[in-house]
């Protein structure tokens, strides 16, 4: 199930909300959340739900193997390398399984290939699940001993499908002392209707040219089509993924729960290594510490630095899906960030603001492309007409694909003004005063109509008795 | 302490708002389903219902199907029964029409549907659709169309001709199509099909006969293009005495098509019209029943009460939606007739059968054909058939639009 769906909205949400706030202990609470959570996750793929439980089983039982054998450190770590394995495992089993096989097969062997369908989420659950065996075994948090709480924070519908990648430590104590009050209530409505309509009007709107002009080669787009294309993608990407973050966070803090951000406009980034830092910050912080430090960071010596940047980000790609073109665009950010730290930095602080910014932006559209297209000639094609290899294009294209219209230009238009901060400066007015947050709250309320009224529109597809 | 209550104040509205309406929206689907069920209430929206993907059998599969049955159901449900459904939909194309209307003048762009996207001509008012197809797709499933129709001219001695029906995309005066010019993909079809396969179609030159044959909402076409399509075909088989012609209207009635109601759009509207014409007795079998046991043609389009706006008269009309029709007009000393065809077929199916002994109507799209292929070979060899026609739309024809696959439903 995805929060920008017409069940979710006026089936699940409400009756969710009803039975969680029926209930005044704690512990149903967190029953109530574990159970809709679990039929939440259900909704997409009913069979996986077998695996989802198996997780958290493993991980309860494991950490607490790891803390109840703490004194000896030698079979603790056992632990931990069990919860390391079988984790990773079933990430590798699930995800890569295919890929790795690709690969062998390059050198001969005709290994099977599966077909199995990859269970939603498993990228974002099995990093949390591990976040909490590290910080077990490194003594961060305390072993959880109810499973039900444990099940709680690795199901928790909020975040279980996109993110963001919620530290057990981060919600540790909120398992079981947070407070629901009205004023977080409504701090989450907010998010979470600022999260919709980042979703249904901007990033299904840029979605639908991405799309659209993606499918037609680079030689039938050209110059114009391809920057079109490129500049929606762009977009989407952003609104789509910080859209679902702002709806998880806001709907965590309706539960009492409080994320940590994950976007922090990445797109008024000035360099590679300041978007990284603003672009899925829960991610970026999870190799940090996980993988980065624990490979020494940057306190070795060059050479060991620049292993264990590009090790990072190789898996960073990786991470976002098993196929070459992932590992390619991990890699090309390793590479990036290595020459911003070693030769670009003392140049880039006296370029010009805007002359950094369009170095960065246009770093970052080539990154994208890199991102989508799962060919190499494809990509390198793209490439070309963006400087004009194949002409400038056909602007006919453009008007019989349907991407001419006016409310894409307004979203796409809107997308630009809001991947800036303006939308912080706007609420930072409206909460000068009580009658200017009191009209902020009715215009959320409008824009949550207006964004609904969207999600009605995209789920009219009636059955056509066409052509035959 | 005043102040906190300002701000609690604030914080309610935004509470009691956004919960009014999602709560409002639940309680909405209940009360809609009893007033449904008690008939006091119709459906504005009759066909806006998706259906569950089944996997294979097995044990664990079968539970997986239940499931994704009762999820579908749900959703359907939630989906249909939203407040105002139907005129939010309406609304929203009203808005949509009218700021496009500010860029567009000539043609407006309505919705990208499966595989067309669809317009509609501001200055003539009609609806026409464009393949999303890319140029390397249409050009692969035109091979595959002509190896199709090759192979079928060389199975057996039954003479293959093919009739298609152009759809405004393939007109030149259109200059409407992406790549210059559809129609020299027909062409292409044209000069690779065997010579011993005849082809024709319904020959349209400008705009007025295209209004003169086509629908303006549905990409069916009208009495008088059928009848048309009629005369046409009978003088491809070599038939002669056409039978007479009375176009059937049916009044007062709006009929908003296959892509006014894909677009949710009301802006236009067409008068059903059909091919009246006088038959000799004549025996029907559909499925291997005789037409009194089952609905069709009942030649009538008596909308229920119940119907919304876009009711389809062309489907209702005719109710031609079986695997298997058979014409017995008991004249032995006349061909036996094969006709593959889809829904354009209905109106004059009946009247080309008039000429023939016994034709036999095969549509591709109902079961069994839907799931397992047609015996070409075996059909005509067990029936005696002399002549195959084939009749569709020029897109489905020639570049096997909407991905019907003829090619891989008929055995050969």
């Amino acid at each position: 199930m995805v929060f920008s769906n017409i069940v979710f909205l006026v089936l699940f949400l409400p009756i969710f909300l009803i039975f969680y706030f029926t209930f005044k202990k704690r512990k149903f609470r967190n029953i109530i959340l574990l159970v809709f959570s679990l039929i939440f996750y259900a909704w997409g793929e009913p069979i996986y739900i077998i695996l989802m439980i198996f997780s958290i089983l493993l991980n309860y039982f494991l950490a607490k193997k790891i803390d109840d054998t703490r004194k000896n450190k030698k079979e603790s770590k056992t632990y931990l390398i069990i919860a390391l394995i079988l984790n990773i495992g079933l990430l590798i089993f699930f995800k890569y399984s295919n890929f790795l096989a690709e690969i062998i097969n390059i050198f001969g062997f005709k290994l099977p290939y599966f077909n199995i369908a990859l269970p939603i989420g498993i990228s974002f659950y099995t990093f949390q699940a591990l976040s909490y065996v590290i910080d077990v075994y490194w003594n961060n948090v305390k072993v959880q001993r109810n499973p039900l709480y444990l099940g709680c924070y690795i199901t928790a519908f909020p975040q279980l499908i996109a993110g963001p990648i919620v530290r057990y430590e981060t919600i540790e104590d909120e398992l079981d002392n947070r407070k629901e009050n009205i004023s977080l209530f409504s701090e989450g409505i907010r998010r979470f209707i600022l999260g919709l309509a980042k979703k249904v009007l901007i990033a299904n709107s840029v979605a639908y040219i991405a799309d659209t002009l993606f499918s037609y080669s680079a030689s039938e787009l050209g110059l114009l089509g391809t920057w079109i294309a490129l500049s929606s993608y762009t977009l989407q990407i952003y609104f789509d993924f910080s859209g679902y973050s702002d709806m998880a966070i806001g709907l965590g803090k309706m539960l009492g729960f409080n994320f940590l951000e994950n976007f922090n406009y990445p797109y008024i980034a000035n360099s590679i290594t300041d978007f990284w830092r603003r672009w899925h910050i829960s991610l970026s912080s999870f190799f940090k510490d996980y993988v980065y430090i624990p490979l020494g960071g940057n306190r070795v010596k060059k050479y060991r630095h620049i292993i264990n940047i590009m090790i990072v980000w190789a898996l960073t790609g990786l991470w976002h899906g098993a196929s070459w073109n992932f590992v390619i665009w991990g890699i090309y950010y390793g590479i990036l960030l290595l020459i911003e730290k070693y030769i670009l930095k003392k140049h880039l602080e006296k370029w010009p603001k805007l002359l950094r910014h369009t170095y960065a932006i246009l770093i970052i559209m080539i990154g994208w492309l890199i991102f989508r297209q799962t060919s190499i000639v494809e990509i390198l094609d793209y490439l070309k007409a963006m400087v004009g290899v194949y002409g400038v294009g056909s602007t006919k294209l453009l008007k019989i694909t349907q991407i001419f219209q006016m409310k894409y230009i307004i979203f796409w238009t809107l997308g630009i003004i809001f991947s800036t901060p303006i939308y912080k400066k706007i609420s930072d007015y409206f909460n000068k005063s009580n009658k200017r947050k009191y009209i902020f709250d009715i215009l959320l309320i409008l824009l949550f109509i207006v964004t609904i009224f969207y999600v009605v529109v995209g789920s009219y597809n009636p059955f056509i008795y066409f052509r035959f | 302490m005043k102040r906190n209550k300002k701000q609690k104040y604030n914080d309610k509205f935004i509470v009691y708002a956004f919960m009014g309406i999602i709560l409002l929206c639940l309680i909405h689907i209940p009360i809609y389903f009893v007033l449904l069920y008690t008939g006091t209430i119709t459906l504005r929206i009759e066909d806006n219902f998706k259906s569950a993907n089944h996997k294979e059998s097995g044990l664990l599969i079968d539970l997986t199907n239940k499931l994704e049955d009762l999820k579908i159901d749900i959703e359907n449900r939630a989906t249909n029964y939203f407040p105002f459904y139907a005129d939010i939909n309406l609304m929203m194309r009203k808005i949509d029409n009218a700021s496009n209307h500010l860029i567009y003048n000539k043609s407006l762009p309505l919705k990208l549907d499966a595989g067309e996207y669809i317009f509609k001509n501001i200055e003539n008012d009609f609806y026409y659709t464009i393949t999303t197809e890319t140029k390397e797709t249409l050009k692969n499933k035109l091979n595959t169309q002509v190896k199709l129709f090759n192979e079928l001219s060389t199975a057996t001695t039954a003479k293959v001709n093919l009739y298609m029906i152009p759809s405004y995309e393939y007109l030149e005066f259109s200059n409407q199509d992406r790549y210059q010019n559809m129609y020299q993909y027909v062409d292409e079809f044209k000069e690779k099909l065997n010579d011993d396969i005849n082809v024709s179609e319904l020959k349209i030159n400008d705009l007025k006969k295209y209004q003169e044959y086509l629908f303006k909402t549905d990409h069916h076409w009208n009495s008088k293009g059928a009848y048309q399509g009629y005369l046409d075909i009978l003088s491809m088989l070599n038939e002669n005495n056409p039978k007479e012609y009375k176009e059937g209207i049916i009044k007062n009635q709006k009929m908003y098509g296959s892509y006014a109601k894909k677009a949710f759009d009301k802006s236009i509207s067409d008068t059903f019209t059909y091919p009246n014409i006088e038959l000799e007795e004549h025996k029907t079998l559909i499925n291997q029943k005789d037409k009194t046991e089952v609905i069709y043609k009942p030649k009538s389009t008596k909308k229920p009460i119940t119907s919304n706006e876009f009711y389809d008269y062309y489907i209702k009309f005719y109710q031609g939606q079986y695997s298997e029709v058979i014409f017995d007009y008991n004249n032995s000393s006349k061909k036996n007739l094969l006709i593959i065809s889809d829904s354009y077929i209905w109106p004059i199916d009946e009247v080309i059968a008039s000429h023939f002994n016994k034709t036999h109507l095969i549509n591709l799209r109902y079961p069994p054909y839907d799931k397992n292929k047609f015996n070409y070979k075996e059909y005509i060899k067990n029936n005696d058939i002399d002549e195959v026609l084939f009749v569709y739309g020029m897109g489905t024809m020639v570049l096997d639009g909407n991905n019907y696959q003829i090619e891989s439903k008929i055995e050969r």
